[in-house]
């Protein structure tokens, strides 16, 4: 099938079919639909069912008598869940924390160690040879419209994010396990093995992966997943919310899974939870602080005091898994000599930018290793520190002089040490990353040229082999807790669009084979070890720093727990004081 | 029909009346002492050019000029049927414009308003003064469209202003003036913008109306023609001041002011064709700095020692005055 | 008459699939391409080729122009790339948001505008005709964003936490959480309070700008003879105001009327990123953004039918008002 037929097949009727569908509903003698049905066939047949369910489970499962239990706890946040709750093909921070912890179920998740604990799979068996993974699942959870979840949901889910039909953004993933079908095995209706090369972090995907509903999206062609209306408009999960209604870039509506097994703590605690897009941060602000959202996600550094200072709301702050580096283009001649970039980065004064930009809410970055990651130890790794007259030294070592008198170092050859740094439109904190690099890095005798480009364009410009059109680029890249910067830095992935800083270095390429395969935590620290000194030698990047994020909650919500795990991580224990209803 | 006017009684009696603007270049004395009366029945011309005082004083008469920067000076008295118009209340003037007191402009086509049908403004003062109704002032309308000499009434009633001509929009601007029988119709140039065949058809109207509706008119123009053909007396202003009074006949026969004889003297003659205009020199002063003196005394031809003192009407006889030292009472 | 509109609409038929062509060829000759922002490790080329013939992105442009034309002919403005929907269904949803608050703005705008512009014209040189210039003119040279803000931290923040005050408004949000469990008394004044700040970002900025045309038109239609004849008819001020002057003043705010029902449907995407309101504005800037083709195109050339369709009625507005204005 192809696009055009799927458009023709789904050209209904508008609001129209809405009603019709609503009198239709009526007219069927059940009880009046409650939650709105979008006028598309897929939703106008799924959503009944769950309507009907979650009433029914209401009845079966009344609400304890404790006053926790009640209210509507609201969340904003600048950006729509992209993609929303289909697990195949979203990438969004947001959307893929509301299908882990909201909406869907995942096989694993972390305790505060970050140790895999049972979820969805409430027993994990690991094969000798560490080549399968065999997770038994719980019998007691059940889809939204009433289906049970069993292994065909799992199975299902594997083969559609391994193949490359569906386009899963984060295929890096499965790397190492045996693709599709063959690689995951039913063994009965809750047992299910995955088979894998041993590699270190086996796990962790199944961590972030939320498990699809295979009797609602078994039969649609993987290439369609994208587009199906199942992610945005009439999700299906299994977890401890349940989808209500959506509005394009307005909100989200979730109700409390009557059903959710009591071993995992049951019914949450709240009503209903709403996932408010509200696109500009004062107004972000103001809304928390007139109590009219309850959590306000994403929080500018600028902003923290304001919340501080608030009574009736607490700043919650964890270093997050994101980091911001300017990339370099080794391509480039300019910055083809890894001192030229060591030099950099002795010229930058990253502490103090870090302060500046973000009020000290983020610390400074090394490399790709998160500092709250079991992989990072400050004391093994040789760090760069700010010293521009060792980078003026290393600069001329390298060949670099001011020969005209101008300010700027020339080669040999005259050519100038001029660099364009880009970086995109509408974000505040890279255009100061780019502003405040120029102003340091004169000192020392390099010209960099600060340029926003619009978001698309600057992809298409970082991205495409053939292009590679710019010197350095100011970025965001979010870690998994597994770690793999393959496709950042290994040389046989040099032509694919992730390869802007054009790395081609032997020891990292070994080292970045050798900790893919590293099973035991402890032999991998001394890779990670040597890992990290390598890549500061490298100097692909210059890493600046990995920011806090930062939350502000209102005091009447309780039994918030945020980390690096996620915003959403405890959104099932959430309460809402009884005191201040 | 009005009720009978009393044909000689004083129905509109201007004293002294001074009618000074404030500008930013300083007090402009456009109206500077100004007196006359107007009588039953009658029709008193104002003759004079541009710029000497005749249309500012025909507005004050109703208090129709904006009171700043105009202002009616202390002392000034206009009274109409013995009542005081100069400090009277709004409530009072408003009472008696278009209702007892009517007035015409000169340019018919934008003193009516575009976007409303003729036959709804013609109607506005009856329902104002009156109090008639929708369809009653409609029907008073084509009766005074038809009075006016407008044909097909029914029709033009409910046209708009720019589906007629401009001899047709002065006749609307005539019915609407007496659509509420005024003892007194003031008209400022109501023919200057006008053809020359219709402006004869327009004067006319204008003393036939007159007659058969027994009112006074008080006419404001430049052209000594029209004065000739509807005035009984005239009075001629120069610079804000009455420079000579007289009936119609006195003023043509015998001028006595050098100003009016230069008036008189500029006026072709049929039967003198190919004779050159004669004009009188210069132009009129600034009303902010009027000359000392006689204020006509640099365009006169008989300018002497005599002019350099302000001058005085002089009378001359009942209903007649000049302002000269030269004229002998 | 009926003739002059049916040549306009005629006339317009050329003009509105001249307009889509050149939105077509911008859009699709832009750089970036909707596939690239999913572009991430691990999606082969293979994927990527499939995702463009997916999106019909494919096929050379001038096909892709000749099947695009056609669709849209029949009413099929295509599957948008982001929200998973028909265009038409996307459009349909956001309009009636964008409506609400345009029709909002505009009446306010207009109504206090003509208003004060009338006031200063009838009272002009008084003590409030300065006073209200100097407003006026604060309310024209402020960026309406910026105005947002203010209102924002005035009439939100600072009125509930700072000044106590009994009545404060919603900061964001067309309407509250709980907003299906009020009474369908509660549920109007909900929609009521939600659109009051924004409403009054666009329409202070809007009113000051009627406001000083009023004013001009008003001063220029008072110096008229009419004016005066209606004086001299003994009509009383108000009357001669707002019976004679006002109508022929407000014609060329007509002008004005018809250059702004564009916006009806445009909106404006400042004022709906700040207050968080799901419009028109937000969801084309999104799709461009998104490179999410349909959607831009769809939107572009539907807010540029309405300009052309927003001059006719402007000018037949103009012919219904001035009785001197007949079209043949």
């Amino acid at each position: 099938m192809d696009m055009k037929t799927l458009t023709e097949g789904r050209r209904m009727g508008r609001q129209l079919l809405f009603v019709g569908a609503l009198t239709a509903m009526a007219a069927c003698g059940s009880e009046p639909v409650q939650r709105p049905i979008p006028g598309v066939a897929f939703c106008q047949e799924v959503l009944p069912a769950v309507e009907a369910y979650v009433a029914q489970a209401r009845q079966a499962n009344p609400v304890p008598d404790d006053p926790r239990y009640g209210g509507t706890a609201v969340l904003g946040s600048i950006g729509e869940l992209a993609d929303g709750m289909n697990a195949a093909v979203s990438s969004d921070y947001s959307a893929t924390q509301h299908q882990q912890f909201v909406n869907l179920m995942t096989l694993i998740d972390y305790d505060e160690n970050l140790e895999p604990r049972p979820y969805l799979a409430e027993r994990v068996e690991i094969a000798e040879d560490n080549t399968s993974v065999t997770f038994h699942l719980r019998q007691d959870v059940f889809w939204h419209d009433g289906e049970q979840t069993t292994a065909d949901d799992v199975a299902f889910t594997y083969e559609v994010v391994t193949n490359p039909l569906t386009a899963f953004p984060n295929a890096a993933y499965w790397d190492r396990y045996v693709q599709g079908s063959e690689g995951v095995e039913i063994i009965d209706d809750f047992t299910v093995r995955i088979h894998m090369e041993p590699h270190a972090e086996f796990l962790d995907p199944f961590r972030s992966l939320g498990i699809l509903p295979e009797h609602l999206l078994g039969d649609v062609p993987p290439q369609e997943l994208k587009q199906h209306p199942f992610g945005t408009q009439c999700p299906v999960g299994n977890g401890p919310f349940v989808f209500y209604s959506h509005s394009a870039q307005d909100r989200w509506v979730f109700e409390a899974n009557p059903a959710f097994p009591e071993a995992l703590g049951g019914r949450p605690f709240l009503d209903r939870y709403i996932y408010r897009v509200i696109p500009e941060q004062t107004t972000l602000l103001t809304e928390l602080l007139t109590q009219n959202i309850d959590v306000y996600s994403g929080v500018a550094p600028d902003q923290a005091q304001r919340i501080l200072d608030d009574a009736n709301t607490e700043l919650v702050d964890f270093p997050s898994r994101q980091y911001v580096f300017v990339g370099w283009n080794a391509r480039r001649l300019q910055l083809a000599d890894p001192r030229v970039r060591r030099a950099i980065a002795m010229g930058t004064d990253r502490e103090r930018i870090v302060e500046a930009i973000l009020q000290g809410y983020g610390t400074v970055a090394h490399s790709s290793v998160p500092p709250f990651h079991w992989a990072f130890d400050e004391g093994r790794i040789e760090t760069i520190e700010y010293d521009p007259e060792e980078a003026a030294a290393l600069l001329e070592e390298a060949g670099w002089t001011d020969r005209d008198g101008d300010g700027v170092r020339e080669n040999a050859e005259g050519v100038s040490l001029s660099i364009s740094v880009k970086y995109n439109q509408g974000n505040q904190q890279r255009q100061d990353v780019a502003e405040i690099m120029q102003s340091q890095l004169a000192d020392i005798g390099v010209e960099v040229q600060p340029q926003v480009v619009e978001w698309a364009t600057l992809l298409q410009d970082i991205n495409t082999p053939e292009l590679r059109n710019f010197d350095g680029v100011v970025m965001g890249w979010v870690v998994e807790f597994k770690l793999d910067d393959m496709d950042l830095f290994h040389s046989d992935r040099i032509d694919q669009p992730f390869a802007w800083s054009g790395t081609e270095n032997p020891a990292i390429d070994r080292l970045l084979v050798e900790l893919g395969t590293a099973v035991d935590r402890n032999m991998a620290r001394e890779l990670w070890a040597e890992y990290q000194n390598v890549l500061i030698e490298e100097q692909p990047y210059l890493f600046f720093y990995f920011p806090s994020r930062l939350i502000g909650v209102s005091s009447r919500l309780e039994n918030v727990t945020m980390d690096q795990r996620g915003v959403w991580l405890s959104a099932r224990d959430w309460y809402i004081d009884p005191a201040s209803r | 029909m009005s009720d009978a006017q009393t044909a000689g009684a004083s129905l509109l009696a201007v004293s002294d009346l001074r009618t000074w603007f404030h500008t930013d270049q300083g007090v402009a004395r456009a109206v500077d002492g100004v007196s006359f009366e107007v009588r039953g029945r009658e029709t008193l011309g104002i003759v004079g050019e541009s710029g000497c005082g005749k249309t500012v004083t025909s507005l004050s008469v109703l208090g129709l000029l904006p009171q700043p920067p105009a202002k009616i000076q202390e002392g000034s008295s206009i009274r109409f049927e013995g009542e005081e118009l100069v400090g009277a209340s709004t409530k009072r003037m408003r009472a008696l414009r278009g209702n007892e007191i009517s007035m015409i402009f000169q340019e018919p086509m934008s003193s009516l308003n575009p976007v409303y049908k003729v036959g709804d403004q013609i109607g506005e003062a009856l329902r104002l003064h009156r109090g008639m109704n929708k369809r009653a002032s409609r029907a008073e309308a084509v009766r005074l469209l038809t009075e006016v000499g407008i044909p097909e009434p029914d029709r033009r009633v409910d046209e708009y202003p720019h589906q007629l001509s401009g001899g047709m929009r002065q006749r609307v601007m005539i019915a609407m003036a007496l659509s509420c029988e005024p003892q007194l119709l003031i008209a400022d140039e109501p023919t200057t913008a006008l053809d020359v065949t219709i402006q004869a058809q327009i004067l006319e109207l204008l003393a036939s109306l007159r007659d058969s509706h027994g009112m006074a008119v008080l006419l404001i123009t430049h052209d000594l023609g029209v004065v000739a053909e509807v005035c009984d007396r005239v009075v001629v202003m120069y610079a804000g001041q009455v420079v000579e009074t007289g009936t119609v006949h006195e003023i043509f026969q015998d001028p006595q002011h050098p100003y009016t004889r230069g008036l008189l003297d500029s006026l072709p003659s049929v039967d003198d064709p190919g004779q050159r205009l004669r004009s009188i020199p210069g132009t009129v002063p600034n009303p902010i700095a009027w000359p000392h003196g006689c204020r006509f005394k640099d365009r006169c031809s008989l300018a002497g020692p005599g002019c350099e003192k302000p001058q005085d009407l002089v009378e001359l006889g009942v209903d007649r005055a000049a302002r000269c030292w030269r004229v002998e009472s | 008459m009926t003739q002059y509109v049916l040549r306009r609409l005629l006339g317009a038929i050329p003009l509105v699939l001249g307009i889509a062509t050149i939105i077509f060829f911008l859009v699709n000759l832009a750089p970036g391409d909707p596939t690239l922002l999913l572009l991430s490790p691990g999606v082969t080329d293979e994927v990527i080729q499939q995702m463009r013939e997916n999106f019909g992105l494919d096929q050379p442009v001038h096909i892709r122009y000749v099947k695009w034309i056609g669709a849209m002919l029949t009413g099929d403005f295509g599957y948008s790339f982001t929200h998973s929907r028909p265009v038409a269904d996307v459009l349909m949803d956001f309009l009636p948001n964008t409506l609400i608050l345009s029709a909002s703005a505009l009446l306010v705008a207009f109504l206090f505008g003509i208003v004060l512009g009338t006031i200063q014209a009838v009272r002009q040189y008084s003590a409030m005709d300065s006073s209200l210039s100097v407003v006026l003119l604060f309310f024209y040279s402020m960026p309406s964003f910026w105005l947002a803000l203010m209102l924002i931290l005035t009439m939100s923040l600072y009125a509930r936490n700072v000044w106590g005050l009994p009545i404060y408004f919603p900061a964001s949000g067309m309407m509250s959480t709980d907003y299906e469990f009020l009474s369908a008394g509660g549920k109007l004044v909900d929609r009521v309070k939600h659109l009051v700040l924004p409403t009054l970002s666009l329409a202070l900025v809007l009113m000051a700008g009627i406001a000083r045309y009023m004013r001009g038109s008003m001063l220029e239609v008072v110096r008229q003879d009419f004016v005066r004849t209606a004086h001299a008819k003994g009509l009383p001020e108000r009357t001669v105001v707002f019976k004679h002057a006002l109508r022929n003043a407000l014609l060329p705010i007509i002008t004005l009327v018809g250059l702004y029902i564009p916006f009806l449907f445009s909106g404006t995407v400042f004022i709906e990123t700040i207050f968080a309101w799901p419009g028109m504005g937000r969801l084309i800037v999104e799709a461009i953004f998104q490179r999410d083709y349909p959607v831009v195109m769809a939107g572009a050339f539907f807010f540029a039918t309405m300009v052309v369709v927003a001059n006719l009625v402007a000018d037949l507005l103009y012919a219904v008002v001035d009785p001197r204005i007949r079209y043949e």
